[in-house]
């Protein structure tokens, strides 16, 4: 195909990138509670956790159901996967849902189960292995897959009680400008388990407190980097003592300080 | 439950007072509140069909419709919660043979929900949107994660690449809600 002249595309070019036709406007919504689910089961073992979906437009919603891999990114972003892509990492081999889809009506409101089963001859090795659905709704009178909200459910099951532990590789400050701090943190998941952790961050100027926030992460799996960094602003100029914790859920804290001005 | 704490009380109450005419009848039940509050998304849009119509040739940001996204979050009691735009694979094809790359579409996503952590630590601006894969919206950090969700998502189009054509209606964006 050879490229129009210019001028006809400033012209002519009208994109439509996703959508029901003659649907603009429409009050499209779904609301998926829980979001993470946490199974605790041995190889022979099942178990069934309820998964509530709820129509909260105005409008008759298709709601689809596709089971995924995934894992979190160094900078702690979720990556969406197909299938088989996290290998024997993967629980999805033996989570099912009761329905790949369904339709709900303005308001309505529908339990779907999700159970987990392990065979009984899967080794019984202390560890986690996870999986989930990609859920997402569009409208029902719509073409499927068009443009809509959507959720992921994240599930876990976790065999005996792997151990958790983080090391704290790197802690620093750096100003950025208009004021702001920016505290990078680089740290790994040196355990056996999964782990979420907070960081509290308090920022101290000649020994009073001007900053205490918690920060939460994505999960960190097992021997997995993960970089954080946070912009920290109205600061006025002067020199600063920023102290991180953070607890990963085991059994001790890690802490690290550093110093940083912000000019 | 709550029924039998309340009768046993009141008959406690009733013997004390036969008991003990001339004192005033106390009695106590201790209960327990168990809550369980799981992470959850309501998510809703307010349009559903993007629309982009350039008219110039030079602009690698083009602004095209938006979309809002209302409802609320509430993430695991250490984690984050974020929402991203998924694409489909496209290319966004026209019927003359055209063809426009998602990597050509942006999106600035800016947040006015309430809430005591209502603002997101970090915000997508004029980021590219990724074929088959999720672009980053609004990330909600601050613990607790708790959050009403009022986030407006404009999208944008590189317009200097567009050859003139009537393009069909690609379906497979969604806006996703995600907690781990």
């Amino acid at each position: 195909m050879p490229r129009a002249p210019l001028a006809a595309t400033a012209l002519c070019a009208a994109l439509f990138l996703a959508g029901l036709s003659g649907r603009a406007g429409a009050d499209v919504g779904l609301t998926v509670q829980p979001l993470v689910l946490q199974f605790s089961i041995v190889p022979g073992g099942e178990a069934v956790a309820q998964v509530r979906v709820n129509n909260s437009g105005s409008e008759p919603l298709r709601v689809t159901v596709q089971q995924i891999d995934w894992r979190t990114l160094v900078d702690g972003t979720v990556k969406m996967e197909r299938v088989g892509a996290e290998g024997a990492n993967s629980l999805n081999p033996y989570l099912r849902i009761s329905t790949p889809g369904l339709v709900l009506g303005p308001g309505e409101t529908r339990l779907l189960a999700v159970s987990a089963r392990l065979p009984a001859g899967l080794p019984a090795k202390d560890g986690t292995t996870w999986g989930g659905f990609f859920i997402r709704g569009s409208g029902a009178s719509g073409p499927l897959g068009a443009f809509g909200p959507a959720a992921t459910v994240m599930a876990y099951n976790t065999i005996g009680a792997p151990k958790r532990h983080m090391d704290l590789l790197a802690l620093r400050v750096s100003p950025v400008g208009h004021g702001s701090l920016r505290v990078f943190a680089r740290l790994r998941n040196t355990g056996e388990n999964f782990i979420r952790p907070s960081a509290r961050v308090m920022i101290e100027q000649a020994g009073r407190v001007v900053t205490d926030t918690t920060l939460g992460n994505s999960v960190v799996f097992a021997g997995d980097l993960r970089v954080i960094e946070h912009d920290f602003g109205d600061l006025p100029p002067g020199r600063y003592h920023v102290e991180i914790t953070f607890d990963y859920g085991g059994d001790t804290l890690v802490e690290g300080a550093t110093d940083g001005t912000v000019r | 439950m709550k029924f039998r704490l309340l009768f046993a009380a009141s008959l406690t109450g009733a013997l004390l007072t036969t008991a003990l005419p001339a004192q005033a009848a106390t009695a106590s039940a201790p209960f327990s509140v168990a809550v369980t509050a799981a992470a959850l998304a309501s998510v809703a849009i307010n349009n559903n069909t993007i629309t982009c119509a350039p008219t110039d040739t030079v602009t690698a940001h083009f602004a095209c419709s938006t979309t809002t996204v209302t409802g609320s979050l509430r993430s695991t009691s250490a984690g984050t919660a974020t929402l991203t735009v998924t694409s489909p694979a496209g290319p966004i094809t026209g019927s003359g043979g055209s063809t426009i790359p998602i990597a050509s579409l942006q999106i600035t996503c800016t947040s006015s929900g309430t809430g005591k952590n209502a603002t997101p630590g970090t915000l997508a601006t004029q980021a590219a949107l990724t074929a088959s894969a999720s672009t980053a919206c609004a990330t909600w950090t601050t613990l607790p994660v708790v959050t009403s969700l009022n986030v407006l998502i404009a999208f944008f189009i590189d317009d200097t690449q567009v050859a003139a054509d009537t393009y069909t209606t690609l379906t497979g964006f969604n806006v996703v809600a995600t907690a781990t």
